[in-house]
């Protein structure tokens, strides 16, 4: 691995895996999902942000940012900003769906949870958008704003559903 | 400091201190604390206000005339996101005046209050772009994102000041 001090490049940088741009400004890189094919009107992302106090995130709210399309003619579009948090008071009580900005198309109704299960030891945020009921190719990137350390701490997951709630 | 011709790496790239897309003409990000300064755990700050000082300077020498740039912010307030900040505006200096010509057109926060303005003083020998934004009357944790477009070699061309203040109406600087 290459360790640079400031450095100027004429010329195109081009960046094949992911781009950290300032790791003391705390931005997460960009995550790219794939939605699945399916007539499921609902697509679920699980992201691998814990969400519970004991990762280290209590009382230490973060910034979920997602946007993204779903239709071969952006049928869909999503521009989304939620504010994340749970508790740090040893209740780990969740700080539910708080969508701070839905400027996508009408009717895409983000829902930001905390998985019903543990994975690697945590639940993690996850959130679902509405999705049109045919297959049609359709993407997600998704960023963090504070502790951006947690964008590739576990694996991600997505999957369709019929339901906005309830798939991890 | 190390010049390289276009560059492709197989792998990924982190800068500590951002990457400032100059072909581009986009700043890197500066994350600034809500918590500006010791009068701002006043409880007579209760719902006041973080005022911050860019280092971008309102001198058409520099800022170009009539050539705008783009402020945007991003950030929240406290635990559960009481404040949160997410605006674009545009920032326009006429040519020998110095007036300045300010519209924040992009503007989707919640209990921002947000408020864009030159200062009244000078800073290193010019007018600074500032901008005040609703806070919570705490020290709480919160965080605030700010970056340039067009004249984004300003981004850093003189110190960032943050204070906090009971209003949002009022210039600090």
């Amino acid at each position: 691995m290459a360790n640079l001090q400031t450095t100027t490049i004429t010329g195109v940088l081009t960046v094949t895996g992911n781009m950290v741009q300032g790791t003391n400004s705390d931005i997460s890189p960009w995550y790219k999902l794939s939605i699945p094919s399916g007539a499921e009107q609902y697509v679920h992302v699980r992201t691998p942000f814990p969400a519970d106090a004991s990762a280290g995130i209590g009382w230490n709210p973060t910034l979920l940012e997602i946007q993204g399309y779903h239709g071969s003619f952006s049928d869909n579009m999503y521009d989304i900003f939620a504010v994340v948090n749970v508790t740090g008071d040893g209740n780990n009580t969740w700080y539910g769906s708080q969508i701070m900005r839905n400027d996508g198309s009408a009717g895409v109704s983000p829902f930001v949870y905390r998985s019903g299960s543990t994975y690697g030891g945590y639940t993690r945020v996850c959130f679902s958008v509405a999705k049109m009921t045919q297959s049609r190719t359709g993407y997600l990137w998704v960023r963090w704003w504070n502790s951006s350390n947690f964008w590739n701490s576990f694996a991600w997951a997505i999957a369709n559903s019929s339901s906005s709630t309830g798939v991890y | 400091m190390a010049s390289l011709q276009g560059t492709a790496i197989t792998g990924g790239i982190s800068a500590t201190e951002g990457i400032h897309m100059s072909g581009n003409a986009v700043s890197p990000w500066v994350r600034l604390y809500h918590c500006a300064d010791a009068p701002d755990t006043s409880p007579a700050y209760a719902a006041g206000f973080l005022h911050v000082r860019t280092p971008f300077p309102l001198d058409w020498t520099l800022a170009g005339a009539f050539d705008p740039s783009i402020l945007e912010v991003v950030g929240f307030h406290s635990y559960a996101g009481e404040n949160v900040h997410d605006f674009k505006a545009t920032v326009s200096v006429a040519n020998f005046t110095n007036n300045v010509t300010i519209n924040i057109l992009s503007n989707t926060s919640y209990n921002s209050y947000t408020r864009v303005y030159a200062s009244d003083s000078t800073y290193g020998g010019y007018k600074r772009l500032c901008f005040a934004v609703a806070k919570q009357g705490c020290c709480c944790v919160g965080w605030i994102w700010i970056r340039f477009w067009n004249k984004s070699n300003l981004w850093n061309h003189y110190a960032w000041a943050t204070t906090g203040g009971a209003s949002g109406t009022s210039n600090y600087y």
